[in-house]
């Protein structure tokens, strides 16, 4: 665990960094428009009448807010365990107090507060242009962000531990696509997960993707609630514990493997 | 003759390099199915709550993600690896080297990377055209014929943006993510343009046309293409390709070496 002081200066430095590039960030955000992609179709849809309970207001709020969690969670952490095992810039992070992931994070949190100046107005505007504002929206926005927060956390957890294959194998980046498309297609970037038939959605309980992105955004929207929304909580919480138990096991394991090639 | 020895030249030294990471090939297969059984399975999903997205049928949609998925691993195996070199060269300065060839520079840098060996996809994007041409009933050789016509032409408007986007390099070294805007295609494609408002058709049709690189073969391959839309995307391919052509040449006659 870095210090405070370690951590602040860590995230100014990544958030610099972030800004030079910034007309980078803003196309990078191009492609994370699939959400609002799927608004436009779902809109039209929903011309006839609602869709398994979704009105258009309801998908509006939806993509919108989905657009804002997937624009919150990205990670690219797995290109970056690829490229410090095999090109040993690694080495570095490991003689460091502190824990080579902090790097890693902090690097995604400092790209984070450079890309949501952006990201909030653009979701602003469009609920303006879907009309698509209530006021009970902002009752669910502290769970909201607590959700997002957690979800960050789901994310990570997954991608570093799917990203530990870089140390068995010169082809952690074809995983990183696997986990990817599950992450994108599981989480309702596409098709909200309520809309899934059933059995699929029994199944997906079982899995840590609904908690990434649906989650959190249906209770924003309000369609969870009470106890369902501290219950969905805890398995958030329940997530994070294992998937970050399995890797710190198997960061040991991976560890012992390293050459540090180039270093 | 010349051009075709290079090309098979270049594949060649292309595999060789692929070999040597033999277990990517494998991962990158593996995803690409996945990638398709995921799209299916939403696909399906969707049709479970509507009987149809913009007047197209579940089988019709099946022919245009069939489309979809060959494209992009065309884009995948070829323009990709070919064309985002193009920074690479002029950002370190390798640029000069492929200008002293005695091949036209635009040959080069477009058939450079052939990574044959990924070809599993492609028969995957295939097979689901077969298989939804087969569902509508729509498995007549003219059918087959205008497909092959349309998709050529569609990856001809998808070469050309690509090679237009990437020659911004020459004036704006950090162009990759520009670049890696020619991905949404696979997601504004995958659902026919009707399906979409008014103001976002006519962005679908001229702006990011998948429109014509995804719509049109899809629509020729299920016997239900209109001469008009059919010569429309023959017109914008060859607009386009003569367009990026057109700037590749400015921007070499504008080139100044970044090395020396």
């Amino acid at each position: 665990m870095p210090s405070l002081k370690a951590l602040r200066a860590m995230l100014a430095l990544h958030y610099g960094i972030s800004l030079q590039y910034r007309a980078q960030s803003v196309l990078w955000m191009i492609n994370g428009t699939v959400p609002l992609i799927m608004m436009l179709i779902w809109l039209q849809l929903a011309e006839d009448g609602p869709i398994g309970g979704y009105d258009a207001t309801t998908f509006a709020q939806y993509f919108l807010f989905m657009f804002l969690a997937r624009q919150s969670t990205p990670t690219w952490v797995i290109y970056l365990m690829d490229r410090g095992v095999k090109n040993g810039e690694l080495s570095p992070h490991l003689l460091r107090p502190m824990h080579p992931m902090w790097h890693y994070a902090s690097e995604h949190w400092g790209e984070l507060m450079a890309r949501l100046p952006i990201i909030l107005p653009m979701v602003a505007i469009g609920i303006a242009i879907a009309d698509a504002w209530s006021w009970s929206l902002l009752a669910h926005l502290p769970a909201f962000v607590l959700g997002l927060m957690m979800a960050w956390l789901i994310n990570f957890a997954m991608h570093v531990t799917v990203g530990l294959i870089a140390f068995w194998s010169d082809n952690a980046l074809g995983y990183d696509t696997v986990i990817y498309q599950l992450y994108i297609m599981l989480g309702g970037v596409v098709v909200p997960v309520e809309l899934f038939p059933q059995t699929v959605q029994s199944i997906l309980a079982w899995t840590p993707f609904p908690y990434v992105l649906d989650f959190p955004v249906r209770v924003m929207i309000g369609r969870i609630e009470g106890i369902d929304v501290l219950a969905g909580f805890g398995i958030q919480l329940f997530w994070i514990v294992a998937l970050g138990a399995f890797f710190t096991w198997g960061w040991r394991k991976s560890l012992k493997r390293y050459a540090a090639a180039g270093a | 003759m010349k051009y075709f020895k290079l090309i098979a030249l270049f594949i060649r030294a292309t595999v060789q390099v692929q070999l040597e990471y033999r277990s990517g090939t494998f991962g990158r297969a593996f995803a690409n199915v996945l990638s398709s059984a995921t799209t299916l399975l939403l696909l399906w999903a969707m049709f479970q709550q509507v009987s149809s997205i913009g007047g197209w049928s579940f089988d019709q949609v099946l022919v245009l993600i069939g489309i979809v998925t060959t494209i992009d691993y065309v884009v995948e195996i070829w323009l990709y690896p070919s064309l985002s070199k193009i920074t690479t060269y002029v950002q370190r300065g390798e640029f000069d080297v492929l200008l002293v060839k005695p091949v036209p520079s635009q040959f080069l840098v477009t058939f450079r990377y052939l990574q044959v060996l990924d070809v599993l996809g492609l028969l995957v994007g295939l097979g689901i055209i077969g298989t939804g041409m087969y569902r509508t009933g729509s498995l007549e050789f003219i059918n087959f014929a205008l497909l092959a016509v349309f998709l050529v032409a569609g990856l001809v408007i998808i070469y050309s943006l690509y090679l237009a986007l990437s020659t911004l390099a020459f004036w704006f070294t950090r162009i990759e993510e520009v670049a890696s805007m020619i991905w949404l295609h696979s997601t504004a494609g995958s659902f026919p343009v009707a399906a979409y408002p008014p103001w976002a058709r006519l962005l679908f049709t001229f702006v990011l046309p998948v429109a014509f690189v995804t719509n049109v073969p899809a629509e020729a391959a299920t016997g239900r293409l209109s001469w008009e839309w059919g010569l429309g995307g023959l017109a914008f391919a060859t607009l386009a390709l003569c367009g990026a052509t057109w700037l590749w040449s400015l921007a070499i006659r504008n080139y100044s070496s970044a090395s020396s």
